[in-house]
């Protein structure tokens, strides 16, 4: 009773089966599970997609699969059996190591006049959970590490870039109007930002937050070489309907945008859509 | 011949079609039955069930592993008992 077990491999009830194991509307989606079974969700997310998790067959079979995944990982990242003699010095030898990296990066850092990764914020988009952008205005913004530069690309959900910018040094992107043109009214896509700091643009944390339309969002932090960072958008059609206006709204809900910036207006003036 | 990549025999017994349909309905029997569980319980089978470690379990959920230990415990008992009510006995 290890596992659930029982509907793998029902040929006679093909139908019903594969029917239950696809990924229904309300399923969250994978990257959303992958954190899921990598700790990276906060809990009341988390435990949604275990409830959900528990009698969606789809969605745990995407579960074992990650899990499964992760020990792999595990398993390929785990030091090789070596000599004890070895595994005595093993601490030693990394505080030796981080000596080195000190001594040889820090000259580097101060002659780039950029800002150690270490101890750097993530990048943040400040984007909502369920946003709805407009075409005609769909402006991407988040906070990241200073002195910074990005690359922006947002693509539909089977990976097919829709806009594409490299070396922004702002931390917003308006993409192209054009380039929306054909993205059907209510397409979800797919945002990635990734920060580059010092030409290391894996060593910038991520954030990862995905969306589904019947769920909460799920926010994690994760690792550059694991995940991207992902928001998904839905692209509408303006004028907005009236009752739904609040929902252009990119109004950012992070708490690490400054309350200067809440202050002067910034926010929530010039992002707002519709009449 | 074990370690070598197993071949698919034609002529080898096949599972027959009842008891792959009555494998689908305990699997929906047990889906069914963890929906009712107590969620704290849930949450925890579920992942017993995932094949997540109770130490494992403890960890995503932000729990003591003796909590989680507990949980997995009653919440097997809950799911025994309710799949004996349907029917279905180990």
């Amino acid at each position: 009773m290890n596992d659930e077990p029982t509907d793998r491999g029902a040929a006679p009830g093909l139908h019903r089966s594969r029917r239950q194991r696809s990924p229904a509307a309300d399923c969250p989606a994978p990257e959303t599970i992958w954190a899921a079974v990598h700790g990276e969700l906060p809990p009341g997310p988390l435990r949604d997609v275990i409830d959900h998790t528990a009698t969606c067959a789809a969605c745990a079979e995407e579960w074992r699969l990650a899990v499964e995944m992760e020990r792999e990982e595990k398993r390929a990242v785990a030091p090789s059996p070596r000599p004890r003699r070895w595994a005595r010095l093993a601490p030693y030898l990394a505080a030796a190591a981080a000596v080195v990296l000190l001594v040889v990066g820090l000259p580097h850092v101060k002659h780039q006049g950029g800002h150690n990764p270490r101890g750097q914020k993530p990048v943040v988009l400040l984007l909502d959970d369920g946003q709805e952008l407009p075409r005609s205005h769909c402006l991407l913004r988040w906070l990241g590490p200073q002195g910074a530069t990005y690359e922006v690309e947002v693509r539909t959900r089977v990976g097919e870039t829709v806009a594409r910018k490299q070396g922004l040094t702002a931390t917003q992107y308006l993409v192209p109007e054009s380039s929306l043109a054909a993205v059907r009214s209510g397409t979800r896509l797919e945002c990635q930002v990734t920060a580059t700091l010092l030409n290391k643009p894996s060593s910038t944390p991520i954030l990862l937050l995905s969306y589904s339309a019947s769920r909460p969002f799920a926010l994690s932090l994760g690792s550059a070489l694991r995940a991207p960072i992902c928001i998904y958008l839905y692209i509408t059609n303006l004028p907005a309907p009236a009752p739904f206006f609040e929902g252009f709204c990119t109004l950012p809900s992070s708490e690490e945008v400054s309350r200067k910036q809440r202050a002067s207006g910034e926010f929530g003036t010039n992002q707002c859509s519709g009449t | 011949m074990e370690g070598e990549r197993p071949e698919v025999d034609p002529a080898a017994p096949q599972p027959d079609p009842e008891s792959n349909c009555a494998g689908a309905e305990i699997g929906q029997a047990i889906r069914d039955c963890l929906g009712r569980l107590l969620r704290p319980r849930r949450l925890a089978v579920t992942l017993h069930l995932q094949g997540h470690r109770v130490a494992e379990a403890a960890r995503l959920l932000g729990w003591s592993a003796k909590k989680a230990e507990n949980l997995v415990y009653r919440g097997l008992d809950d799911l025994r008992s309710c799949l004996t009510a349907k029917g279905i006995r180990p």
